[in-house]
Protein backbone atom coordinates (compact mmCIF):
# COMPACT_ATOMS: atom_id res chain seq x y z
CA UNK A 1 0.00 0.00 0.00
CA UNK A 2 2.55 2.16 1.12
CA UNK A 3 4.46 1.55 -2.51
CA UNK A 4 1.33 2.42 -4.38
CA UNK A 5 0.75 5.65 -1.95
CA UNK A 6 4.60 6.62 -3.33
CA UNK A 7 3.68 6.37 -7.29
CA UNK A 8 -0.06 8.48 -6.07
CA UNK A 9 2.54 11.47 -5.11
CA UNK A 10 4.41 10.86 -8.37
CA UNK A 11 0.95 11.54 -10.04
CA UNK A 12 -0.51 14.18 -7.68
CA UNK A 13 2.77 16.16 -8.29
CA UNK A 14 2.48 15.88 -12.35
CA UNK A 15 -0.03 18.76 -12.14
CA UNK A 16 1.45 22.32 -12.66
CA UNK A 17 0.10 26.11 -12.57
CA UNK A 18 -0.07 27.77 -16.23
CA UNK A 19 3.26 29.15 -17.46
CA UNK A 20 1.42 32.54 -17.89
CA UNK A 21 0.77 33.22 -14.23
CA UNK A 22 2.99 35.39 -12.66
CA UNK A 23 3.27 37.17 -9.69
CA UNK A 24 2.65 40.61 -11.42
CA UNK A 25 -0.94 39.82 -11.63
CA UNK A 26 -0.89 38.87 -8.13
CA UNK A 27 0.76 41.61 -6.54
CA UNK A 28 -1.49 43.96 -8.45
CA UNK A 29 -4.58 41.36 -7.17
CA UNK A 30 -3.49 42.36 -3.63
CA UNK A 31 -2.92 46.22 -4.24
CA UNK A 32 -6.95 46.01 -5.84
CA UNK A 33 -8.06 44.08 -2.57
CA UNK A 34 -6.07 46.39 -0.24
CA UNK A 35 -7.73 49.81 -2.04
CA UNK A 36 -11.30 47.97 -1.76
CA UNK A 37 -10.83 47.57 2.10
CA UNK A 38 -9.59 50.98 2.45
CA UNK A 39 -12.58 52.27 0.44
CA UNK A 40 -15.33 50.30 2.40
CA UNK A 41 -13.85 51.74 5.14
CA UNK A 42 -14.04 55.09 4.01
CA UNK A 43 -17.77 54.86 2.35
CA UNK A 44 -19.20 53.65 6.48
CA UNK A 45 -17.58 56.75 7.94
CA UNK A 46 -18.19 59.26 4.90
CA UNK A 47 -22.12 57.89 5.67
CA UNK A 48 -21.86 58.42 9.10
CA UNK A 49 -20.23 62.18 8.42
CA UNK A 50 -23.02 62.96 5.73
CA UNK A 51 -26.11 61.78 7.96
CA UNK A 52 -24.64 63.78 10.94
CA UNK A 53 -24.42 67.14 8.66
CA UNK A 54 -27.71 66.74 7.18
CA UNK A 55 -29.60 66.33 10.67
CA UNK A 56 -27.35 69.52 11.62
CA UNK A 57 -28.26 71.56 8.83
CA UNK A 58 -31.86 69.95 8.78
CA UNK A 59 -32.36 71.20 12.59
CA UNK A 60 -30.58 74.99 11.66
CA UNK A 61 -33.05 74.97 8.87
CA UNK A 62 -36.11 73.90 10.76
CA UNK A 63 -35.19 75.58 14.01
CA UNK A 64 -35.55 79.05 12.56
CA UNK A 65 -39.54 77.91 11.67
CA UNK A 66 -40.20 76.02 14.42
CA UNK A 67 -39.14 74.70 17.88
CA UNK A 68 -37.16 71.66 17.73
CA UNK A 69 -36.57 68.83 20.41
CA UNK A 70 -32.39 69.06 21.15
CA UNK A 71 -33.14 65.65 23.13
CA UNK A 72 -34.76 63.94 19.99
CA UNK A 73 -32.04 65.80 17.54
CA UNK A 74 -29.19 64.14 19.68
CA UNK A 75 -30.66 60.81 19.84
CA UNK A 76 -31.35 61.31 15.82
CA UNK A 77 -27.12 61.86 16.11
CA UNK A 78 -26.92 59.19 18.84
CA UNK A 79 -28.59 56.57 16.43
CA UNK A 80 -26.68 57.74 13.77
CA UNK A 81 -23.52 57.19 15.57
CA UNK A 82 -24.44 53.70 16.59
CA UNK A 83 -25.20 52.36 12.95
CA UNK A 84 -21.82 53.23 11.72
CA UNK A 85 -19.72 52.24 15.07
CA UNK A 86 -21.42 49.25 14.72
CA UNK A 87 -20.95 48.29 11.32
CA UNK A 88 -17.73 49.66 11.35
CA UNK A 89 -17.24 46.83 14.81
CA UNK A 90 -18.81 44.19 12.66
CA UNK A 91 -16.15 45.12 9.48
CA UNK A 92 -12.99 44.97 12.22
CA UNK A 93 -14.36 41.56 13.79
CA UNK A 94 -14.91 40.25 9.79
CA UNK A 95 -11.73 41.42 9.19
CA UNK A 96 -9.67 40.10 12.04
CA UNK A 97 -10.61 36.23 10.65
CA UNK A 98 -7.02 36.20 9.70
CA UNK A 99 -6.59 33.81 6.88
CA UNK A 100 -2.78 33.20 8.77
CA UNK A 101 -4.67 31.26 11.51
CA UNK A 102 -5.08 27.36 11.87
CA UNK A 103 -8.42 26.50 11.35
CA UNK A 104 -9.57 25.17 14.65
CA UNK A 105 -8.90 28.79 15.55
CA UNK A 106 -11.01 29.93 12.63
CA UNK A 107 -13.80 27.94 13.90
CA UNK A 108 -13.89 29.92 16.88
CA UNK A 109 -13.69 33.14 15.10
CA UNK A 110 -16.18 32.57 13.10
CA UNK A 111 -18.41 31.61 15.97
CA UNK A 112 -17.79 34.12 17.83
CA UNK A 113 -18.28 36.70 14.70
CA UNK A 114 -21.65 34.92 14.05
CA UNK A 115 -22.89 35.52 17.74
CA UNK A 116 -22.26 39.38 17.16
CA UNK A 117 -23.71 39.57 13.72
CA UNK A 118 -27.09 37.61 15.31
CA UNK A 119 -27.00 39.85 18.04
CA UNK A 120 -26.82 43.05 16.56
CA UNK A 121 -29.27 42.44 13.84
CA UNK A 122 -31.78 40.72 16.04
CA UNK A 123 -32.06 42.44 19.60
CA UNK A 124 -29.92 45.15 18.53
CA UNK A 125 -31.96 46.14 15.75
CA UNK A 126 -35.21 46.47 17.17
CA UNK A 127 -33.18 48.29 20.42
CA UNK A 128 -32.23 50.61 17.88
CA UNK A 129 -35.32 51.06 16.09
CA UNK A 130 -37.68 51.86 19.06
CA UNK A 131 -34.80 54.61 20.00
CA UNK A 132 -34.96 56.20 16.42
CA UNK A 133 -38.77 55.99 16.49
CA UNK A 134 -38.46 57.56 19.83
CA UNK A 135 -36.12 59.97 18.68
CA UNK A 136 -38.15 60.80 15.61
CA UNK A 137 -41.26 61.07 17.40
CA UNK A 138 -39.32 63.92 20.16
CA UNK A 139 -37.61 65.64 17.28
CA UNK A 140 -41.25 65.91 15.26
CA UNK A 141 -43.30 66.73 18.22
CA UNK A 142 -43.50 70.42 17.50
CA UNK A 143 -44.48 69.89 14.11
CA UNK A 144 -46.91 67.06 15.17
CA UNK A 145 -48.63 69.87 17.59
CA UNK A 146 -49.16 72.21 15.01
CA UNK A 147 -50.56 69.66 12.51
CA UNK A 148 -53.04 68.60 15.11
CA UNK A 149 -54.07 72.34 15.81
CA UNK A 150 -56.15 71.60 12.89
CA UNK A 151 -58.69 68.86 13.58
CA UNK A 152 -60.90 68.74 10.75
CA UNK A 153 -61.15 65.37 9.00
CA UNK A 154 -58.75 65.36 6.27
CA UNK A 155 -55.70 66.81 8.48
CA UNK A 156 -56.90 64.15 10.92
CA UNK A 157 -56.78 61.24 8.73
CA UNK A 158 -53.38 62.71 6.52
CA UNK A 159 -51.38 62.63 10.40
CA UNK A 160 -52.71 58.87 11.20
CA UNK A 161 -52.01 57.60 7.77
CA UNK A 162 -48.51 58.92 7.96
CA UNK A 163 -48.07 57.70 11.74
CA UNK A 164 -49.58 54.01 10.62
CA UNK A 165 -47.46 53.97 6.97
CA UNK A 166 -43.96 54.61 9.89
CA UNK A 167 -45.08 52.03 12.00
CA UNK A 168 -46.15 49.68 9.18
CA UNK A 169 -42.33 50.02 7.39
CA UNK A 170 -40.22 50.10 10.37
CA UNK A 171 -42.21 46.54 11.04
CA UNK A 172 -41.22 45.25 7.83
CA UNK A 173 -37.81 46.78 7.55
CA UNK A 174 -37.09 45.48 11.11
CA UNK A 175 -38.23 41.72 11.52
CA UNK A 176 -38.38 41.16 7.16
CA UNK A 177 -35.71 42.63 5.36
CA UNK A 178 -33.18 43.00 8.14
CA UNK A 179 -33.55 39.27 9.11
CA UNK A 180 -33.75 37.94 5.76
CA UNK A 181 -29.83 39.56 5.52
CA UNK A 182 -29.57 38.18 8.92
CA UNK A 183 -30.52 34.50 8.13
CA UNK A 184 -28.80 34.69 4.87
CA UNK A 185 -25.70 35.84 7.08
CA UNK A 186 -25.79 33.26 9.07
CA UNK A 187 -26.60 30.57 6.70
CA UNK A 188 -22.96 31.14 4.95
CA UNK A 189 -21.42 31.62 7.99
CA UNK A 190 -22.56 28.44 9.29
CA UNK A 191 -21.70 26.60 6.04
CA UNK A 192 -18.29 27.56 6.40
CA UNK A 193 -18.31 26.65 9.84
CA UNK A 194 -19.59 22.89 9.34
CA UNK A 195 -16.92 22.30 6.85
CA UNK A 196 -14.61 23.55 9.35
CA UNK A 197 -15.68 21.94 12.42
CA UNK A 198 -15.18 18.43 10.11
CA UNK A 199 -11.25 18.22 11.47
CA UNK A 200 -12.47 18.35 15.46
CA UNK B 1 13.11 45.89 -6.14
CA UNK B 2 11.65 46.10 -2.14
CA UNK B 3 12.77 43.36 0.65
CA UNK B 4 8.78 42.45 0.71
CA UNK B 5 8.83 42.13 -3.52
CA UNK B 6 11.97 40.16 -2.58
CA UNK B 7 11.11 37.50 -0.17
CA UNK B 8 7.50 37.69 -2.12
CA UNK B 9 8.61 36.45 -5.24
CA UNK B 10 10.77 33.40 -3.65
CA UNK B 11 7.52 32.13 -2.04
CA UNK B 12 5.53 32.82 -5.30
CA UNK B 13 7.94 30.57 -7.48
CA UNK B 14 8.56 28.06 -4.42
CA UNK B 15 4.85 27.34 -3.20
CA UNK B 16 2.90 28.31 -6.38
CA UNK B 17 2.77 24.99 -8.15
CA UNK B 18 1.62 23.42 -4.38
CA UNK B 19 -0.67 25.98 -3.70
CA UNK B 20 -2.52 25.07 -7.30
CA UNK B 21 -2.58 21.29 -6.88
CA UNK B 22 -4.45 21.91 -3.48
CA UNK B 23 -6.64 24.23 -4.94
CA UNK B 24 -7.03 22.01 -8.14
CA UNK B 25 -7.43 18.87 -5.73
CA UNK B 26 -10.46 21.08 -4.23
CA UNK B 27 -11.81 22.41 -6.73
CA UNK B 28 -11.35 20.32 -9.56
CA UNK B 29 -11.68 23.14 -12.06
CA UNK B 30 -8.22 24.63 -13.88
CA UNK B 31 -10.03 28.33 -14.34
CA UNK B 32 -11.44 28.18 -10.49
CA UNK B 33 -7.94 26.27 -8.88
CA UNK B 34 -6.27 29.87 -10.62
CA UNK B 35 -8.58 32.16 -9.00
CA UNK B 36 -7.87 30.84 -5.59
CA UNK B 37 -4.25 30.91 -5.97
CA UNK B 38 -4.27 34.52 -7.11
CA UNK B 39 -6.48 35.16 -4.18
CA UNK B 40 -3.98 33.03 -1.87
CA UNK B 41 -1.05 34.75 -2.79
CA UNK B 42 -2.90 38.07 -2.50
CA UNK B 43 -3.39 37.70 0.83
CA UNK B 44 0.66 36.32 1.35
CA UNK B 45 1.18 39.76 0.08
CA UNK B 46 -1.17 41.75 2.01
CA UNK B 47 -0.12 39.63 5.59
CA UNK B 48 3.71 39.54 4.48
CA UNK B 49 4.41 42.50 6.81
CA UNK B 50 3.00 41.25 9.67
CA UNK B 51 4.56 37.70 9.46
CA UNK B 52 6.39 37.19 12.64
CA UNK B 53 8.12 34.12 12.05
CA UNK B 54 6.43 31.92 14.67
CA UNK B 55 6.33 28.95 11.93
CA UNK B 56 7.60 28.17 8.87
CA UNK B 57 7.22 30.17 5.84
CA UNK B 58 6.09 27.09 4.08
CA UNK B 59 3.15 26.25 7.23
CA UNK B 60 1.86 29.59 7.45
CA UNK B 61 1.35 29.81 3.19
CA UNK B 62 -0.69 26.47 4.18
CA UNK B 63 -2.30 28.16 6.49
CA UNK B 64 -3.59 30.63 3.91
CA UNK B 65 -4.22 28.22 1.13
CA UNK B 66 -6.09 25.87 3.07
CA UNK B 67 -8.58 28.78 4.82
CA UNK B 68 -8.85 30.15 1.05
CA UNK B 69 -9.98 26.48 -0.50
CA UNK B 70 -12.21 26.20 2.87
CA UNK B 71 -14.15 29.59 3.00
CA UNK B 72 -13.60 31.34 -0.86
CA UNK B 73 -15.68 28.10 -2.66
CA UNK B 74 -18.42 27.68 0.07
CA UNK B 75 -21.10 29.10 -1.82
CA UNK B 76 -19.96 27.79 -5.64
CA UNK B 77 -19.85 23.78 -3.92
CA UNK B 78 -22.93 23.14 -6.32
CA UNK B 79 -20.71 24.25 -9.48
CA UNK B 80 -17.93 21.70 -8.20
CA UNK B 81 -19.83 18.62 -8.54
CA UNK B 82 -20.80 19.62 -12.16
CA UNK B 83 -17.47 20.26 -12.46
CA UNK B 84 -15.96 16.77 -10.87
CA UNK B 85 -18.76 14.73 -13.35
CA UNK B 86 -18.36 16.76 -16.50
CA UNK B 87 -14.53 15.28 -16.19
CA UNK B 88 -15.59 11.78 -16.13
CA UNK B 89 -16.33 11.89 -19.89
CA UNK B 90 -13.01 12.97 -20.85
CA UNK B 91 -11.17 9.72 -19.72
CA UNK B 92 -10.53 7.30 -22.06
CA UNK B 93 -11.25 3.67 -21.35
CA UNK B 94 -7.41 2.61 -22.59
CA UNK B 95 -6.09 -0.53 -20.33
CA UNK B 96 -2.93 1.39 -20.52
CA UNK B 97 -4.07 4.89 -19.29
CA UNK B 98 -1.13 7.22 -19.48
CA UNK B 99 0.97 9.42 -16.74
CA UNK B 100 -1.58 12.55 -17.74
CA UNK B 101 -4.72 10.12 -17.63
CA UNK B 102 -4.17 8.70 -14.19
CA UNK B 103 -3.37 11.92 -12.68
CA UNK B 104 -6.40 13.09 -13.88
CA UNK B 105 -8.48 9.78 -12.46
CA UNK B 106 -6.20 10.47 -9.24
CA UNK B 107 -7.32 14.42 -8.95
CA UNK B 108 -11.16 12.91 -9.44
CA UNK B 109 -11.08 10.28 -6.60
CA UNK B 110 -9.49 13.10 -4.36
CA UNK B 111 -12.54 15.09 -5.45
CA UNK B 112 -14.73 12.73 -4.21
CA UNK B 113 -13.75 12.83 -0.48
CA UNK B 114 -15.42 15.34 1.80
CA UNK B 115 -13.71 18.81 1.72
CA UNK B 116 -11.29 18.98 4.74
CA UNK B 117 -10.19 15.22 3.67
CA UNK B 118 -9.32 16.49 0.22
CA UNK B 119 -7.20 19.38 2.16
CA UNK B 120 -5.65 16.97 4.24
CA UNK B 121 -5.04 14.59 1.51
CA UNK B 122 -3.60 16.93 -0.78
CA UNK B 123 -0.95 17.97 2.02
CA UNK B 124 0.31 14.31 2.61
CA UNK B 125 0.66 13.72 -1.21
CA UNK B 126 3.13 16.93 -1.19
CA UNK B 127 5.12 15.33 1.34
CA UNK B 128 3.93 18.03 4.26
CA UNK B 129 5.05 16.05 7.34
CA UNK B 130 1.94 15.40 9.60
CA UNK B 131 3.29 17.86 12.44
CA UNK B 132 3.35 20.90 10.17
CA UNK B 133 -0.44 19.44 8.85
CA UNK B 134 -1.93 19.74 12.61
CA UNK B 135 0.01 22.86 12.84
CA UNK B 136 -2.19 24.34 9.46
CA UNK B 137 -5.41 22.50 11.05
CA UNK B 138 -4.84 23.29 14.64
CA UNK B 139 -5.10 19.78 16.03
CA UNK B 140 -2.60 17.04 17.18
CA UNK B 141 -0.11 15.32 15.29
CA UNK B 142 -1.78 11.66 16.82
CA UNK B 143 -5.28 13.00 15.08
CA UNK B 144 -3.85 13.88 11.89
CA UNK B 145 -2.25 10.32 11.74
CA UNK B 146 -5.31 8.90 12.31
CA UNK B 147 -7.19 10.63 9.55
CA UNK B 148 -3.92 10.36 7.46
CA UNK B 149 -4.71 6.60 7.70
CA UNK B 150 -8.45 6.32 6.85
CA UNK B 151 -8.54 8.90 4.43
CA UNK B 152 -5.57 6.83 2.44
CA UNK B 153 -7.77 3.54 2.44
CA UNK B 154 -10.47 5.89 1.28
CA UNK B 155 -8.78 7.15 -1.65
CA UNK B 156 -7.82 3.70 -2.53
CA UNK B 157 -11.49 2.10 -2.44
CA UNK B 158 -12.24 4.97 -5.01
CA UNK B 159 -9.08 4.58 -7.64
CA UNK B 160 -10.40 1.30 -7.28
CA UNK B 161 -14.15 1.98 -7.97
CA UNK B 162 -12.32 4.64 -10.80
CA UNK B 163 -10.71 1.84 -12.88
Amino acid sequence: MEKDFEELKVLFQQKHISATFNEKVVEQKARNNLAILKRNHLKTIILFVITAIALFLIDEIASEKIVTSSYGFWILIGCSLYYATSKTYLLYRLNAIKPTDDTLHTIKQLKSYKKMNTGLLTYGEVVYTIVLTFGVYLYLLPVFEQMLLDKSKPAMAYFWCLGVAYICWILFYTFYIKRKRMNKDSQIIENYISDLTRIG
Amino acid sequence: MSNKQKIFNVLFSEYKDWVYRLCYAYTRNEVQAEDLVQECFSKVWIHLDSFQHRSNYSTWIYRIAVNTCLMQLRQEKNNLVVYSDQLKENISEDDTPSIEEQSTKLYKAIARLPEIDRIIISMVLENVPQKQIGEVLGITENNVNIKVHRIKKQLQLLLLKEQ
